[in-house]
C-alpha cells in the first residue's frame, strides 16, 4: 500500500502549514467546533434551500406528467385536458374519487364527454392483492359504460386497463400487467352489482367456470381476482356518478353526443 | 505507471469497493435488478463521491478533528439530497424505480469511507480522481451484475429509459421462461457471489504466473 | 492423525458403529492419508489396494461398502418409480429424467476437470441427485429448467461447499426449491397424465377422478372417462394441466370448492403431480430393499411419517371439514419420496438413532405446518431444507456419552 504511506505524508506536510501546534488547543475549543458546525450545516441549508427552488417547478411538472401519461394510456385523443377537467365523485362505498374527463369538441361547437379514467386501488378491496397495494387505471367508454378497447400507437389491440402501480412478485403476479391478462375486460360493462349487460359474471374462470369470463393468470389466481375486483369498483363508481359526471362544468351546454364517433386510432 | 493514474485505476480493480473491499452491499444488492437501474445507482453514487470528495478535499484544513465525522456526513446528506432532487426533476423514472435507496447513499460506506481515509489528507486534484476511479469501479461494478441478472431473470438488457426513449435489447425469446429468481433478492446474492469467486480466481491465477 | 481424528470420531461413536460403517466417508481412513483430512471425506477410491504397515484410528471393521456402490444402490430403486412416471406422461416424463441425470453428471465432470479432481463423478452422487431432482419436477420441465436444477444442485448446493460429504443441504432439493422460485410459472403447471389414461380408462383410473371431468367439461366433452373421448382430447391438445391434490385440498378450505380424487387413484398415481410423487407403491417397493440391505435405518422415514400423520390426524379430529385426515396426506405429494429417499441422505441428517428421530418428526411436522397453514400447497422439500439447517445443532445434543464422562459434558478439546 504506497499509497497510504504516501498520503500520510502529505498529511504530515500539510498539517504544519495550516494549523500549527499552537493552533491545535484552539481547534479544540468549544466555541470552535460549534462554529464549525453551525457554518457548515448553514452552507449546506442554504445550498439546498437553492438547488429545492430550482428544481421544484420541474419535480411537480415531472409529477403531474406521470400521472397525465397513465390517464392519457386509456382515453382517446382529448380536446380538453382531462386532468383539469376532472370532478371528485362519491364511491357506491362513499369514498371521494377523482374523475378524468375526456371531451372531443363537436362542429357544433358543442363538447361532450366521450370517455373518463378512474383510478382505483386495491384498498378495501375483498379479494386482497398477495403484496402491497395494486393501483389501476380504468378508461371507460361514456355513450356504453364499457370499458374502452383500441389500437395503441403501436398498432396493437390494447385495452384501456392499465397498471399504475403494483408490487406483485415479478414473473407472476407482476404478468397482470400484459396485455394477455388485461384483454379480459375489453369492452365489458357492469350491470346488477355483478354481472354484465351479457351476463357473463365479474369473476375469474377459475372461480366460476360457467360464467366468469377473466382468465386468471397461470400461478397468480390472487392477483387476478383482486385486479378483477378493481376494474369492477372503477365501473361501479361511473354507474354511480353517470349523471354528475357527464352533465355537471360542461364548457358547453348540455346537448346529446352526436352521432360523429370520436377517433379512438391516434395518428 | 504514474500515481495519478494509479489513484484512478485501482478502484477499478484492486481496491474495487464491492467486490474487493465489500462495501456498498445495500444497494449493490438491492437495485441491480436491471442493468439501467445498476447503472444509475453507480451515476448518482459517483457524483455524491465526487462532490463530497472534493469538497471534503477542500474544507480539510479548516474542521477540527473532533467534528470531523459529523461534518462530513451532513456534507454527504447535502450532495445525495441535491442528487435525489436533480433526479426527481429530470429522470423520474429512475427516480421511482431507485426509491429509497437514493436518500440511503448517505449511509454508504464507500463514500464516508473515501472521506475519511483519502479526501481528508489529500488534495483536491488527488481526491477528486480517487472519486471517479472509485465510482468508476462501483458504477460498472453495478452494471454488470445488474446485466447479469436482468439477463437471467428477465431476458432482456436496459441500457436507457428516459421518458419515452427505451434503448432495451431482448436476449431471450419471450416464450421461454427466465430464470427469474435472479432479480429476485436471493439472485443478487448468488450473483454477487459467483462475481467475487470469479475475480479471487483471476486474481489467484495471477498471483500463481507472477510466483 | 489428529485432524484424521476428528473426522472420524464425528460419525462413528459407538452409537452408530452399525451405520458408520456404511458411512463411506469415513471407512476409509488407510487411503485417505494420502490426501489432505479434508478431502478424505470427500473421495476415498474403493479401488485403492491397502497398504502394508498402515495405522489408522478407528473403525477397523470394514463392510466392504462403498459410496459408489451405495449410490447406484439408490440409484437403481428408485428407477422403477421413474419408469412408471414414463409410462403415465410419456416422452415428456423420459426427456426430464435424461436431462436431469445426464446434465448432473456432465456438470459434476466439468468441476472435477475444474477443480482438479477435488469432486469425483464416479461416486454416482451426480447421477443421483439429478435422478432425485428429475422426480420432483413437473413431467411438462423443460430441458432448461432441468439443466438449471442440476447446475444448482452440483455446483451451487454441493460443489460450492467442498463435494460430497461437506453440503449442508440436500442438493437435489436444493435445486428443487431454487426452480420453485426461479419458475413459478412452469413449475407449478401439472400435466394430467392423459396419454396413459386414454389407453386403459378403466383399469386405471377409480370412479371418481373429478379433474378428468372438469377437463372434459371444458374441453366439451360429455363423458371424457371413457377410452375413445380420452383419445380424441389426448389427439387434441398437447397437454391438459390441473392442480395437484394438495392444491385441490388447498382450495377446498380456502374457499369450500373442488373435489378430490379417491385413494385409489393416488396409489397407483393417476393424479397430476411430479414425476415422483405419482406413484407412491413404487417408491415403497423401492424404500423396503434399502431398509432391508440396511443402506437406511427406520428411525427417519418412520418419524417423519409419525409426524404427518400425528400433525393431520389432530387437526383431522378437530375439524373434519377443513382439514384432510392423514392418509390424504401421506399418500399425495413428496411425503413418500422425501421421507425415504431425500430425508436420509447420509450428508443432511444426524448420525444418532435419537437425533435421527426428532430430524424426522421435525421434518414431519414442518411439512403438514407448511401445507395446512403454508403460502406454497406443498411443504415436503422445504421441511427438508429446514430440517438439514437444524442438523448441526441436533447432532451436538444427541451424540451419545463416551462411557465414564458426564451426560451432556462438552466434548474435550483434542
Amino acid at each position: 500500500m504506497p499509497d497510504t504511506k504516501e498520503a500520510k505524508k502529505l498529511d504530515q506536510d500539510a498539517a504544519p502549514t495550516t494549523d500549527g501546534s499552537a493552533e491545535q488547543a484552539s481547534q479544540d475549543s468549544p466555541m470552535r467546533l460549534v462554529a464549525t458546525l453551525i457554518i457548515v450545516t448553514g452552507v449546506a441549508g442554504a445550498a439546498l434551500a437553492g438547488a429545492n427552488a430550482l428544481t421544484k417547478d420541474r419535480i411537480a411538472a415531472a409529477k403531474a406528467a406521470k400521472k397525465l401519461a397513465s390517464i392519457k394510456k386509456v382515453l382517446p385523443r382529448c380536446s380538453n385536458n382531462p386532468v383539469k377537467d376532472a370532478i371528485k365523485v362519491k364511491s357506491p362505498k362513499g369514498s371521494e374519487v377523482e374523475v378524468y374527463r375526456c371531451r372531443s369538441r363537436q362542429p357544433d361547437g358543442s363538447a361532450p364527454v366521450v370517455a373518463v379514467a378512474i383510478q382505483q386501488s386495491s384498498t378495501g378491496n375483498r379479494h386482497k392483492p398477495y403484496s402491497g397495494l395494486i393501483q389501476v387505471m380504468v378508461g371507460i367508454d361514456a355513450r356504453t359504460g364499457k370499458v374502452r378497447s383500441f389500437k395503441n400507437n403501436k398498432g396493437s389491440d390494447d385495452v384501456a386497463v392499465v397498471i399504475v402501480k403494483l408490487s406483485e412478485t415479478p414473473g407472476l403476479g407482476s404478468k397482470a400487467q400484459d396485455y394477455d391478462f388485461r384483454k379480459a375486460f375489453a369492452g365489458r360493462d357492469l350491470v346488477d352489482k355483478d354481472r354484465t349487460s351479457d351476463g357473463k359474471l365479474w369473476a375469474t374462470r377459475k372461480d366460476n367456470p360457467q360464467l366468469g369470463f377473466v382468465d386468471a393468470i397461470s400461478g397468480a389466481t390472487i392477483t387476478s381476482r383482486a385486479v378483477t375486483e378493481i376494474v369492477q369498483k372503477a365501473l361501479a363508481v361511473w354507474n354511480a356518478n353517470k349523471k354528475i359526471i357527464l352533465t355537471k362544468g360542461l364548457d358547453a351546454p348540455p346537448k346529446r353526443p352526436t352521432t360523429t364517433p370520436t377517433r379512438e386510432k391516434r395518428p | 505507471m504514474s500515481k495519478s493514474s494509479n489513484i484512478l485505476s485501482r478502484g477499478l480493480w484492486k481496491e474495487n469497493p464491492v467486490l474487493v473491499l465489500l462495501l456498498g452491499m445495500c444497494p449493490t444488492l438491492a437495485v441491480t435488478t436491471s442493468a439501467y437501474n445498476g447503472l444509475g445507482m453507480g451515476v448518482a453514487t459517483l457524483a455524491v463521491l465526487l462532490g463530497s470528495n472534493i469538497f471534503v478535499s477542500l474544507i480539510r484544513s479548516l474542521i477540527p478533528k473532533k467534528v470531523r465525522i459529523p461534518c462530513y456526513i451532513v456534507v454527504i446528506a447535502t450532495f445525495v439530497t441535491l442528487v435525489d432532487m436533480i433526479l426527481e426533476a429530470f429522470v423520474n423514472n429512475l427516480h421511482s424505480s431507485l426509491g429509497l435507496f437514493i436518500p440511503l447513499i448517505v449511509v454508504n460506506c464507500i463514500i464516508l469511507g473515501r472521506a475519511e481515509a483519502f479526501a481528508s489528507k489529500n488534495t483536491l486534484g488527488r481526491s477528486a480522481l480517487d472519486a471517479v476511479g472509485m465510482g468508476l469501479g462501483f458504477t460498472l461494478t453495478l452494471f454488470a451484475l445488474g446485466s447479469v441478472r436482468e439477463i437471467l431473470g428477465n431476458g432482456t438488457w436496459t441500457l436507457l429509459q428516459y421518458q419515452e426513449i427505451l434503448i432495451q435489447l431482448r436476449l431471450l425469446s419471450k416464450s421461454t421462461d427466465p430464470i427469474l429468481v435472479m432479480i429476485l433478492p436471493p439472485g443478487a446474492f448468488i450473483a454477487l457471489g459467483f462475481f467475487i469467486a470469479g475475480m479471487n480466481a483471476i486474481v489467484a491465477r495471477k498471483k500463481s504466473k507472477a510466483a | 492423525m489428529a485432524a484424521e481424528d476428528k473426522e472420524t470420531s464425528k460419525n462413528a461413536g459407538p452409537g452408530a458403529a452399525s451405520d458408520a460403517g456404511k458411512r463411506t466417508a469415513t471407512d476409509s481412513p488407510v487411503e485417505a492419508t494420502a490426501d489432505s483430512p479434508e478431502e478424505a471425506t470427500a473421495d476415498s477410491p474403493e479401488e485403492a489396494a491397502p497398504q502394508m504397515l498402515t495405522v489408522a484410528s478407528s473403525p477397523h471393521v470394514r463392510s466392504g461398502e462403498s459410496t459408489s456402490r451405495i449410490m447406484w444402490t439408490v440409484f437403481a430403486c428408485l428407477l422403477p418409480a421413474a419408469g412408471w412416471s414414463v409410462y403415465l406422461f410419456g416422452m415428456k416424463a423420459a426427456i426430464v429424467l435424461a436431462t436431469c441425470t445426464g446434465g448432473a453428471v456432465v456438470i459434476e465432470s466439468l468441476v472435477q476437470y475444474f477443480t482438479r479432481g477435488r469432486t469425483s463423478v464416479q461416486d454416482g452422487s451426480a447421477a443421483l441427485t439429478g435422478l432425485l431432482l428429475a422426480l420432483t419436477l413437473p413431467p411438462g420441465a423443460s430441458v432448461v429448467i432441468c439443466l438449471v436444477g442440476a447446475f444448482v444442485g452440483v455446483v451451487v448446493a454441493k460443489a460450492v461447499f467442498g463435494g460430497l460429504g461437506h453440503n449442508p443441504f440436500n442438493p437435489a432439493l436444493t435445486a428443487r426449491v431454487f426452480l420453485l422460485i426461479a419458475f413459478p410459472g412452469p413449475m407449478t403447471r401439472w400435466p394430467i397424465p392423459l396419454q396413459a389414461l386414454a389407453d386403459k380408462p378403466q383399469k386405471l383410473y377409480g370412479q371418481s377422478t373429478s379433474w378428468l371431468d372438469a377437463a372434459g367439461r371444458s374441453l366439451d366433452f360429455a363423458n371424457a372417462k371413457t377410452g375413445a373421448a380420452l383419445h380424441s382430447l389426448a389427439a387434441k391438445v398437447d397437454v391438459i394441466t390441473a392442480a395437484t391434490p394438495l392444491a385441490v385440498a388447498k382450495e377446498h378450505w380456502k374457499r369450500g370448492t373442488g373435489e378430490l380424487t379417491t385413494y385409489s387413484d393416488y396409489f397407483v398415481g393417476s393424479m397430476p403431480g411430479s414425476l415422483g410423487e405419482v406413484s407412491v407403491i413404487l417408491l415403497l417397493l423401492g424404500a423396503a430393499v434399502l431398509l432391508i440391505r440396511g443402506y437406511i435405518s427406520w428411525h427417519i422415514p418412520v418419524s417423519f411419517l409419525l409426524g404427518v400423520i400425528v400433525m393431520a390426524g389432530l387437526t383431522h379430529l378437530a375439524n373434519p371439514t377443513r382439514y384432510m385426515d392423514p392418509i390424504f396426506h401421506l399418500l399425495t405429494g413428496g411425503v413418500i419420496i422425501g421421507a425415504f429417499f431425500m430425508a436420509t441422505d447420509y450428508v443432511t441428517s444426524p448420525t444418532y438413532p435419537l437425533g435421527m428421530v426428532i430430524f424426522g418428526l421435525g421434518c414431519g411436522l414442518l411439512t403438514m405446518i407448511i401445507r395446512l397453514w403454508g403460502g406454497f400447497p406443498e411443504g415436503v422439500s422445504f421441511a427438508i431444507l429446514i430440517m438439514n439447517a437444524c442438523t448441526p445443532i441436533i447432532e451436538r445434543y444427541t451424540r451419545p456419552t463416551r462411557y465414564g464422562l458426564k451426560p451432556w459434558a462438552e466434548p474435550e478439546a483434542s
